[in-house]
């Protein structure tokens, strides 16, 4: 029986509550880790979860980390992410019933929206492509159509990683365009329609399709027999498809009078052959992408900077929102019910406004943690989807107003191309941008605030040697005191200069020697010399000519070998042993190290030389889990960290940096030996 | 081959598992003599479908016509669905069982099914038609097998559609196997009534209506089986010449109505070992046939089994105290509620009684469960309509047995308690950092740790009962606190050494509905 407590009355449901939903968050959050490890409850997820979590405060006693421990930057709280999975999403759409989603990767996948397992997987007749694919469900759930345009001949497609695939473009023609229509049971095709345009699809009814095309021209398809049963012309040419709801179709064409610019908005009756107009309004013309609500006669116009929402039906203002210092980059959407309005922003946000009583009502910013291309509400409005190149993730959508978030820190900003250097106790922690000229340091154990200044040098690696601060650049090594912020000393390192002015350069630990690439240009198979560069003896003590592409160097945590990471279909490493005290080199041996180190990591991994430890990646290359010298994997990263956490991975010395946008700092794990 | 096994095959599907009992010899004459000729006709319609209400004994015939089949070496595989176990419920688990089955008969159909698990083990999540297509019909048609297999209640599996899923796709590849036929049985509900009228299957379906059958000819055959299963009964016992008399017999044939299950559950009762079959027969003859449904015509045919199953409660706990019903009623609520069938020693550990607290009582109504000797062994309903009956107040009128949705609190509450007692820290010694799939012993491991049982049972279904219930209930909200705030990291442990972290999430989302809906609100 339960040790401690015994039945008691009048207990506080909302607490119960309260725990119930940091116990379902918990799993969700760390669902794939706990899903293939048990024994990973208390070695990753308890060890990640965020310093208020009820779980983490309730079973701190249980977290299990022999080998190592986590000095810095456990997030403060849950964030809104409830679940996410890395796979590569063109289009996903919810069921009807808000039970199920499906996500168009390279098949469709249908997933248990709570836990984003798949349950079945469907598959297209023609298999794989990477074009433009649109997803939707028949209004009873039974059926799954989609449409997908087969890429262009003689182009070079790229991943379309910001396609707008929620505007409501009308159809284009391309070569192909298939669309299959799914039972979404047994997952037979039950058929298939090559359209003549390519445009998303509408159901119009459990079973009737309806293709809008660009020049006013409408298909209606039976879903169950693939027949067109009719091809409509609305009679003009139309701009956009707005909505459809009710067996209307919404429609906006441009225009111009004589003085200012117009929006014609008709609502078009489809049940009628050809299609009849009910009712045309004109409103005043606003830029950007328009939007329109699926229960009333609300449209947003939304343009970088700015979100107008407005009623069509008497031009009434009900919205003007103007960004603060974020991008607005897909069209608003508003919810099925009508209540909700969102727009994504280029900064990953989803920014949410609620209708009271026609009046929208600013409800709160969302933080996404994965990138993505578009995204929807709920059917029950408790959540938001969003897809993308990086996965799909739930976003969950507060019935309260959201507390606003506070900005990114400052480390956040263009962080990909950051060093970090490391105090020993991991007290300190320091960060640049390679290239430019601040450096900004931060007390992790005092929580001081963070102290900027500029070095005047461009900055190529840092490291941090008890109290001191090394910088270096193609021209110079300088040292800072950590506590006074005095410059210590200044070195000439011309003879780096000599060949390259910006070398890929790296400090040793004890920042006595420099290894550096000559000629240096990343994935070039062009002749390169790795050299080593003797800080006190001001001379360049060896070099070694390599041929293949090489994406990094290191010094070994001892300081006795140099790592060259060369990179080809496999990667391998070069070690040059260095012998120190008379400054010569041993002979590279050349180490082939395949999937523990795959050159698809970079610039995400760095080795942890010399100990064994190394990082195994994950969906894209990302880093995924932390695996010591047998083999073992000692951590294991969420989704949401992988991706937006580890925007720059560093390991220095013992320690490991994730330099991502946690409000609560960098994250540095310190490793025990 | 043993990850299909492992993984998504549903254990006990077949038909030699179970304890079904074929027909009596000389019973059900014409409709097995109809399925014998279609079965050996070469151009008969690939598929046959046995339509019968609750109670005419299609699982007694598809169970007879297995076993035939497979005295013939024509059966190919069989999958008896059934509700009372999750995964024989599961439309999923059709195909891959069958699979496994076929493989074990036929090498050849074995040697073309395991390139394709090893090459995509990723099939089983794979849609109906897919797994039709992979897990039989390829394999079947590059083997050129020609076989015989056998679904049973249909009706049985999780398929709230409009037309029955696996109807659907059995039309469209049935026929891409031109030598393998499927006999079918269900009740004739509509989402598998408007499959087989589809026009997929319509013209390829030869249909058998048991519940159309003239009724002198079922009356003959259960005439038939009460006087032989009951004269057998008079020779056990001895010195019962002439027991039942022809009145009797009579009277018991109009009772069960061209019902077979009456009649089994009759001769159940009557075949006690410690109590003489004519006092229990009398017994029944004495309980007036219930009136609960005059003039209900849909209910109405189940009135004499209704009074059969009342005369059975009755004569079983008459000398019964209140308290002893109220553990009966517990008892019953383990056995009929239950997510998945609990064997005695779990009941016993999940509900914290006697062994023979448990025993006994089950031990009375054992003419309308299947009791295994073995306590570790699931019991079940007989017949499906003993739950149906016990859990309707306007069925069972006796309240003393009525077991109302009430107990899912108090099966909630043991779950919860067992739960509490029994979860620790790694209970299946797993090594640090070791991923499941690492560890080559887990089975044996889990089978060591004592998680098997009643406490497996808890951790993947106690959301179940909470979801069952709909009022506040304090001892649970306790129960459930303590829970989460002890035992709910030591849960998800055993859930993921399961493989079952999915339940997790709809647990968890069950009981944050339930505290938001039920016990906020009240």
């Amino acid at each position: 029986m339960f040790t401690h407590r015994q039945v008691q009355s009048g207990i506080n449901i909302s607490s119960v509550l309260n725990t119930t939903t940091d116990c379902l968050r918990f799993v969700t959050q760390f669902f794939d880790v706990i899903n293939q490890s048990g024994c990973h409850i208390y070695h990753s997820a308890l060890l990640l979860a965020p310093q208020s979590s009820v779980v983490r405060n309730l079973y701190s006693q249980q977290i299990l980390s022999p080998v190592l421990k986590i000095i810095n930057g456990i997030p403060i709280s849950w964030d809104s992410c409830t679940a996410s999975t890395g796979v590569v999403s063109y289009h996903a759409t919810w069921s009807p019933c808000g039970k199920f989603i499906a996500v168009y990767c390279l098949e469709i996948k249908v997933m248990d929206s709570s836990t984003l397992q798949v349950l079945s997987v469907l598959k297209p007749s023609t298999g794989y492509n990477m074009s433009r694919k649109f997803l939707i469900f028949s209004p009873d759930g039974q059926l799954l159509a989609s449409i997908y345009m087969e890429k262009e001949r003689g182009r070079l497609v790229v991943f379309l990683i910001y396609v707008t695939v929620l505007t409501s473009v009308p159809g284009r023609r391309y070569s192909s365009h298939i669309m299959h229509v799914f039972d979404i049971k047994t997952g037979v095709i039950v058929t298939t329609i090559k359209p003549p345009i390519f445009s998303r699809p509408f159901f119009s009814g459990n079973t009737t399709i309806i293709l809008p095309g660009k020049y006013g021209t409408l298909y209606t398809y039976d879903a169950l027999s693939g027949t067109c049963l009719c091809k409509d012309n609305l009679g003009h040419k139309c701009d956009g498809y707005l909505g459809f709801h009710e067996g209307s179709l919404w429609v906006s064409t441009n225009f111009r009078n004589d003085r200012e610019s117009k929006v014609n908005i008709q609502e078009v009756q489809l049940t009628t052959t050809p299609p009849s107009l009910i009712k045309s309004f004109t409103v005043p013309s606003y830029d950007g992408l328009f939007s329109f609500s699926p229960v009333s006669s609300h449209a947003s116009f939304v343009t970088k900077t700015k979100i107008t929402i407005l009623n069509v039906k008497d031009s009434r203002v009900l919205l003007q929102a103007k960004a603060a210092h974020q991008t607005y980059t897909l069209p608003g959407l508003f919810s099925s019910n009508g209540c909700f309005f969102a727009c994504a922003t280029k900064e990953q946000e989803i920014h949410v406004w609620k209708n009271i009583s026609a009046k929208y009502e600013p409800w709160g910013n969302l933080q996404s943690q994965l990138p993505f291309d578009g995204f929807s509400f709920s059917p029950l409005m408790s959540s938001i989807l969003t897809w993308g190149y990086d996965g799909v993730q739930l976003l969950e959508l507060s019935s309260h107003p959201i507390v606003p978030s506070p900005s990114k820190p400052k480390w956040y900003q263009g962080c990909v191309n950051y060093l970090v250097a490391c105090s020993a106790d991991g007290a300190y922690v320091a960060t640049a941008q390679w290239g430019k000229s601040e450096i900004t340091v931060m007390d992790t154990l005092l929580e001081t605030p963070q102290q900027s200044f500029n070095t005047n040098m461009q900055i190529l690696d840092i490291k941090i040697v008890g109290n001191t601060l090394f910088v270096a650049d193609g021209h110079r090594l300088a040292s800072w005191h950590l506590e006074t912020g005095e410059l210590v000393c200044e070195d000439e390192t011309a003879a780096i200069t000599a060949s390259t002015p910006h070398p890929l350069l790296v400090l040793s630990n004890d920042c006595s020697q420099i290894g550096f690439i000559d000629k240096w240009t990343i994935y070039s198979y062009a002749e390169k010399i790795v050299s080593l560069y003797d800080v006190q003896a001001q001379r360049i003590l060896y070099s070694y000519m390599v041929w293949l592409p090489v994406v990094g160097i290191r010094f070994s945590l001892d300081g006795y070998q140099l790592l060259v990471l060369n990179c080809c279909d496999n990667a391998s490493l070069d070690v040059l042993k260095l012998e120190r005290g008379d400054g010569d080199l041993a002979n590279a041996t050349n180490m082939y190290i395949g999937d523990k180190c795959h050159s698809g990591l970079w610039p995400w991994v760095d080795l942890f030389a010399s100990h064994g430890w190394h990082i195994r990646q994950g969906v894209h290359g990302k880093p995924e889990q932390v695996v010591d010298s047998r083999g073992d994997t000692c951590l294991w990263l969420p989704l949401s960290w992988r991706v937006k956490q580890a925007l720059h991975i560093r390991w220095d010395g013992k320690f490991l940096v994730f330099m991502g946008d946690s409000q609560a700092g960098p994250i540095i794990i310190e490793f025990q030996q | 081959m043993l990850v299909l096994n492992c993984c998504c095959c549903a254990h006990g599907a077949g038909y030699r598992h179970g304890n079904r009992s074929g027909c009596l010899r000389g019973t059900r004459k014409n409709v097995l003599e109809e399925i014998e000729h279609w079965a050996k006709d070469l151009d008969a319609p690939p598929i046959f479908w046995l339509n019968g209400l609750a109670g005419t004994g299609k699982s007694t015939i598809a169970q007879t016509v297995s076993e035939r089949m497979f005295a013939d070496d024509c059966l190919g595989a069989s999958f008896f669905c059934s509700r009372v176990f999750e995964d024989r419920s599961n439309l999923h688990s059709i195909f891959p069982t069958l699979a496994f089955q076929l493989a074990q008969k036929y090498p050849d159909f074995r040697s073309s099914l395991i390139p394709l698990l090893q090459s995509d083990p990723e099939v089983v999540h794979e849609s109906l038609q897919d797994q039709m297509q992979k897990f039989l019909i390829n394999p079947l048609s590059s083997a050129n097998i020609s076989t015989i297999i056998v679904i049973d209640a249909l009706d049985e599996c999780v398929d709230k559609d409009p037309e029955s899923a696996i109807l659907l796709v059995l039309g469209r590849l049935v026929s891409e196997v031109p030598g393998v036929k499927f006999f079918v049985t269900s009740r004739p509900e509509r989402h598998i009534m408007s499959g087989f009228h589809g026009t997929l299957l319509k013209g390829i379906t030869n249909t058998f209506i048991l519940h159309h059958v003239e009724p002198s000819t079922i009356n003959e055959d259960i005439h038939r089986f009460f006087k032989h299963k009951l004269s057998k009964l008079a020779q056990q016992h001895g010195g019962m010449d002439g027991w039942p008399s022809d009145k009797e017999l009579n009277l018991l044939c109009q009772r069960a109505a061209g019902l077979f299950v009456y009649a089994v559950a009759t001769v159940n009762f009557l075949d006690h070992h410690l109590q003489d079959p004519s006092d229990q027969l009398e017994v029944i003859m004495a309980f007036p046939e219930s009136t609960a449904h005059e003039g209900d015509t849909e209910l109405g045919v189940y009135t004499s089994l209704d009074s059969l199953y009342m005369s059975i409660f009755e004569k079983s706990f008459h000398k019964n105290k209140p308290k002893d019903d109220a553990l009966v009623r517990s008892i019953l609520s383990a056995v009929v509620m239950a997510a998945n069938p609990l064997s005695v020693s779990a009941i016993t550990t999940l509900m914290g009684f006697r062994h023979t607290q448990v025993q006994r009582p089950l031990e009375l109504l054992q003419s309308l469960l299947i009791l295994p000797e073995d306590p570790h062994h699931p019991i079940q309903p007989f017949h499906k309509s003993f739950p149906d009956f016990i859990m309707d107040s306007t069925r069972c009128s006796d309240k003393r047995f009525y077991i109302s949705s009430d107990y899912h609190s108090e099966l909630a509450l043991c779950c919860l308690e067992l739960m509490g007692k029994s979860l620790k820290k790694n209970m299946c010694s797993i090594p640090n950092y070791a991923l499941n799939s690492e560890v080559k012993d887990l089975m044996k491991r889990i089978e060591d740790s004592g998680i098997r049982g009643a406490l497996e049972y808890a951790c993947r279904s106690w959301h179940k009962h909470i979801a069952g219930m709909n009022h506040r209930t304090e001892k649970v909200i306790s129960a459930l606190t303590c829970f989460l705030e002890e035992k709910f990291l030591f849960w998800l442990e055993v859930l993921s050494i399961l493989g079952a972290v999915g339940n997790a999430v709809h647990a968890l989302n069950v009981t944050v509905k339930w505290l938001t809906e039920v016990c906020l609100d009240s």
